[in-house]
């Protein structure tokens, strides 16, 4: 009874207050230190400034972060933005060897450099690439990938204005940097970039806002100019300022953790379960309209379906497993598989952004094999079959739980206020029941695009071989749940197996085993 | 009280194992045992490093198309495909034919159930059950109703896809050929080689040249965009055709698929040329030819031209023995940029992941990576090593320039690297470029004059190409066709069996105790009655004021009665 009142009354007393200040979160524009600020006006032509990079015609924006992540980890620096952050290290040479960027990842590093994140003065200097040398002496294959990531970094870092590429040509664009003095072949556009981008730097280093914006917004119009003049097309690079200013992913994990503590109190306590359950639903709704939002406009950038690396069909297999959890509870309404859904979800895209090495956000080029509209059939087909998996998992370790606190009659209030386990055994069934046909589909589909692209449907290369363990998995618990008649904990532990399978499948097997798929 | 004694697996009649349950359960166990296991068999490497089997090859060898393992497969065809007959036979024809029941005997193992007063026409039962859309048979007051027997159908369509798809699988390793044709640019060929044979050459059975490979990358990165053969295609009694093959795109040939596999480049470099004659080829023609090539002239019978392997690439031009002209290829002006990528001052190979590091920071050996281009084509990637007993040994040898490390000045973060680049052809230093780490230095150099033969032949370098060999892969699998019947099999089947809701009401109506008993069934075991049964169970249990359903369903019920 104590435990009953517990529940009932401090949750639901400050349940409410953190839905407002998770809405108000979601709200608040994101705080600019008072030096960004200051230049945040002056430099706003640059945001939407046409980079080349990685491929793509990307904003400022998009090279300053995909340049930044990479080199510190993190898309900030002492209150700057990323377009900011790298137009001060490009500006001012000295800022760029002795400030502390190059992230160093493992403490070993760290302690050998001389910090979690060291300077290029500090990282070239040859007491640091002795330490470094011993690291890897006393164990090559364990040091050298992270020694040659830090080397990476510092390189990156060094070129970062090679890598600036802004003045506009067929193919590949060029650095400011490369426009010599006397080349009879560059245009007036072309040397306004040049003369501009010289202006930037100095009001940069000479700390002249005022300067500066009339440089950035002389260099933008210099830049379009001369990709017109030239015939080249520019997409649509104020989607890519808004795909960064508004984070859609960022705003669907908030909408997933706001779902989950609504679902969660109405669970816990028993109140107000229609009004908290809608709730939890719309919120649902908006963190898959947020998904969505953030997979269309990848798609727009980068003119293809957003599913060709990690980070992109993590993000959309999240986005189909909010989706399966609105959809189970619109029909069953029992507000766990709506936790189940809102939690994972939050939890999953909190990851997707924490692992940056597992979950590269940048939008890559497509190679060869990859360019088939198969790609879009088979990776939506299978991510969504992980999506019900994913589901299935949390309601088997949800009915292993319930039925160690004792089952139905359990003497916990926790487990009381969940679902019978017979509902939970049914609602895993039937979650399995739709990923099931959508994985055979997922396999099938990358059967016909290997006889499409290489000639053969089958060549037991090591992801494929773990897809049909992990159909073979699925498939025995389909057969004995029906025909063996396995319910309850035994069908809950085979699930959890199955997705043991669906992870080994799609984590293992890249870092694990190589084969064709270790590209993705 | 009756007791039955279900016998042991192993106790049952031996006919039976073709469908059993069990046994089709232990042989996916097994199966999923064994590809795991495949999986994780490590590649074998020589003493110096190399693979020498990856663990694909040895897993496929030692599992996957082992004796054993295809047994295991064949027995689970054999398995699947006795039970789904079984299941055709006994459960899905006779469900076709419904049986009404004659006691309580079809209630046994049933979902819901209601029994309310009723005092009713039995028609009214049928007419509100078929009111909630199943199919009903009545005799008297009992009766049989369904809906969705489609669903009947899923798992035996599903299973018998499986069976189509192994047995294809099957029969592809009697049927199946596949082979590699590995072709420069420019050379033609009528053979491939079979894979896991004996190293012999097939015939094709048509002849493929390989007309040009090209390759693109996506803009400042090392991605390839594409890559697409080119090829000339000549079927006996056909006229030669052009076909353009990439990845995801494979043109047939007499039931072969061509399949770009990858490419390699070669040493030497590839020269387009122009030629003329007033007489034979009045307008300009352009040709590709790597050295010691010749190709047909197109509008000159009989005339081909040749180029040589010597430097500077001499160029002939032939009728049969008779020698038309001959001369030697020019070079064109060349703005070179040379880049210093990456340096290591004790460079050594890593044994394990087969990348370059250093061993010490001390310059025991250093080694500088350079990328050489002009106009924006790459002309050399490689390491340069400064010790005079490495470069004979490790600098490449390709490429139009040579390149050499001569000074390494500066220390550690500020060296300066001096590359001195000699034209390979005749030897003549072109000058020398210094460079910290990097950056890019660039220099021009000049043209050099064309040496022209006496005869009315002219002959023009226009542009000169890295030189690439092809990789294609052939197969032929008439099996192929099979597997997608398998597995749209399969696809019909799950959406069958998943997708349709298949349920089934008994009732019989106890006419002396004046009550209606209801029993339904659901495919995937609902606890209650969904809406439209309990809907229907709640207007039976109104009493009728007016029977109309017995009006609307006499003719129907009295068909339907067995």
């Amino acid at each position: 009874m104590k435990n009953r009142r517990l529940g009932d009354s401090r949750l639901a007393r400050w349940l409410l207050p953190v839905l407002a200040l998770g809405a108000a979160l979601l709200t608040m524009p994101a705080g600019a230190a008072p030096e960004g600020a200051r230049w945040k006006a002056a430099l706003e032509p640059l945001y939407g400034l046409p980079v080349q990079d990685f491929g793509f015609i990307r904003s400022g924006w998009t090279f300053g972060e995909n340049h930044l992540r990479t080199i510190t980890g993190s898309a900030t620096l002492e209150g700057l933005d990323p377009l900011q952050a790298t137009l001060w290290l490009m500006a001012d040479p000295h800022a760029r060897h002795a400030a502390p960027l190059i992230k160093t990842e493992r403490p070993q590093l760290a302690e050998a450099l001389g910090g979690k994140r060291v300077s290029l003065s500090q990282y070239r200097a040859p007491q640091a690439r002795e330490k470094l040398m011993a690291l890897y002496e006393r164990d090559p294959a364990q040091w050298l990938k992270p020694i040659n990531a830090v080397e990476n970094r510092a390189l990156m870092l060094e070129e970062l204005e090679q890598s600036f590429a802004i003045v506009p040509r067929p193919g590949e664009w060029l650095s400011p940097l490369a426009l010599r003095a006397g080349d009879a072949t560059l245009s007036a556009n072309d040397l306004r970039i040049g003369e501009q981008w010289q202006a930037l730097k100095r009001a940069i280093a000479g700390d002249d806002p005022e300067a500066g914006g009339r440089a950035a917004a002389g260099l933008a119009e210099a830049v379009e100019a001369e990709a017109q003049a030239r015939g080249i097309e520019l997409p649509p690079l104020a989607l890519d300022v808004f795909y960064h200013r508004h984070a859609p992913f960022a705003k669907s994990a908030a909408f997933c953790l706001l779902a989950a503590l609504a679902f969660g109190a109405t669970l816990l306590t028993g109140r107000w379960p229609r009004q908290l359950g809608w709730l939890g639903v719309g919120l649902l709704g908006l963190a898959l309209g947020e998904q969505l939002l953030g997979i269309g406009l990848r798609w727009v950038l980068s003119g293809r379906a957003p599913l060709s690396n990690m980070y992109e069909s993590f993000t959309f297999a999240v986005a189909g497993m909010v989706l399966f959890a609105i959809l189970f509870e619109v029909v069953q309404r029992n507000r766990l598989i709506g936790l189940g859904g809102a939690a994972l979800g939050f939890i999953f895209m909190v990851l997707a952004h924490r692992l940056p090495v597992v979950f590269d956000p940048q939008i890559r080029p497509l190679m060869p094999a990859l360019q088939s509209s198969w790609l879009t059939y088979h990776v939506v087909t299978i991510m969504l079959s992980y999506s019900a998996f994913a589901l299935s998992c949390f309601l088997g370790v949800t009915y292993l739980g319930k039925a160690a606190l004792g089952g139905d009659g359990s003497q916990f209030l926790l487990a009381r206020r969940l679902p019978g386990l017979a509902t939970l055994d049914l609602l895993n069934y039937k979650v399995i029941a739709v990923g099931f046909p959508l994985l055979t589909i997922g396999i099938i589909t990358g059967a016909v695009w290997a006889a499409t692209a290489w000639g053969r449907p089958w060549g037991f290369d090591p992801k494929e071989t773990w897809s049909a363990i992990t159909w073979l998995v699925y498939a025995i618990y389909l057969h004995v749940r029906y025909l063996g008649g396995w319910r309850g904990r035994r069908a809950a532990w085979l699930s959890l197996v199955g997705f043991a399978a669906v992870l080994f499948t799609y984590f293992g097997v890249n870092y694990l085993l190589s084969g064709l798929h270790s590209y993705v | 009280m009756k007791q039955t004694v279900q016998a042991p697996w192993w106790g049952i009649a031996p006919w039976s194992w073709f469908y059993s349950l069990r046994i089709g359960l232990v042989l996916l166990v097994l199966i999923t045992i064994a590809s795991i296991a495949g999986t994780l068999i490590p590649p074998i490497t020589g003493p110096d490093g190399q693979v020498q089997l990856s663990s694909l090859e040895r897993s496929q060898r030692l599992i996957y198309y082992s004796p054993w393992y295809l047994a295991m497969l064949w027995l689970l065809a054999i398995n699947i495909g006795a039970a789904t007959a079984r299941t055709i036979l006994l459960k899905v024809i006779p469900a076709l034919r419904p049986r009404v029941p004659r006691g309580g005997e079809f209630f046994a193992g049933a979902g819901p159930r209601a029994e309310i007063p009723f005092g009713g026409d039995p028609a009214r039962v049928e007419a509100e059950l078929r009111r909630a859309g199943l199919s009903v048979w009545r005799e008297g007051g009992a009766g049989y109703a369904t809906r969705g027997r489609a669903a009947l159908w899923g798992a035996p369509v599903a299973h018998l896809g499986m069976v189509v798809v192994l047995l294809a699988g099957f029969s592809s390793s009697f049927v199946a050929r596949e082979g590699t044709i590995q072709l420069v640019e420019g050379q033609e060929t009528q053979w491939m080689t079979p894979r896991g044979g004996d190293g012999q050459p097939a015939r094709l059975g048509f002849t493929l040249t390989c007309e040009d490979f090209d390759i693109g990358h996506h803009p400042r990165t090392r991605i390839p965009s594409h890559f697409i053969s080119t090829v000339r295609i000549k079927e006996p009694g056909e006229p030669a055709r052009r076909e353009r093959v990439e990845v995801n795109h494979s043109p047939a040939v007499r039931g072969w698929r061509l399949h770009q596999t990858s490419y390699q480049e070669l040493n030497g470099r590839r020269q387009r040329l122009a030629l003329w004659h007033p007489e034979l080829a009045p307008t300009t023609q352009t040709l590709e030819l790597s050295a010691g090539q010749s190709r047909p002239l197109s509008g000159a019978e009989g005339v081909e031209v040749a180029l040589g392997e010597g430097q500077p690439p001499r160029w002939t031009i032939r009728a049969g023995e008779q020698l038309l002209g001959e001369g030697a290829l020019g070079q064109p002006a060349m703005h070179l940029c040379l880049r210093a990528e990456r340096f290591e001052p004790d460079f050594t190979i890593d044994s394990a992941s087969r990348t370059a590091t250093s061993r010490s920071t001390e310059l025991n050996n250093p080694a500088l990576l350079v990328h050489l281009s002009s106009g924006g084509q790459e002309l050399a990637h490689q390491w340069l090593f400064y010790r005079e007993d490495l470069k004979a040994m490790m600098h490449a040898a390709d490429g139009p320039y040579a390149m050499e490390l001569v000074e390494i000045a500066g220390e550690a973060g500020e060296r300066v690297f001096t590359v001195a680049l000699t034209e390979r052809s005749g030897g003549t230093p072109v000058g020398a470029l210094s460079l910290g780490l990097g950056r890019e230095a660039c220099l021009d150099t000049p043209a050099a004059e064309p040496v022209e033969a006496a005869g009315p032949w002219q002959v023009a370098l226009v542009e000169q190409m890295p030189l690439y060999m092809t990789v294609l892969t052939v197969t032929r699998n008439p099996a192929i066709p099979v597997v997608y019947l398998g597995c749209a099999l399969m696809m019909l089947g799950l959406v069958l069996a998943f997708a349709i809701q298949r349920r089934e009401v008994w009732f019989v109506i106890d006419e002396a105790a004046g009550r209606l008993r209801l029993a339904a069934a659901y495919r995937h075991a609902r606890e209650d009655f969904d809406g439209r049964l309990a809907g229907a169970l709640a207007r039976l249990a109104e009493p009728a004021a007016h029977d109309s359903a017995k009006r609307d369903s006499g003719k129907r019920v009295s068909s339907n009665v067995a």
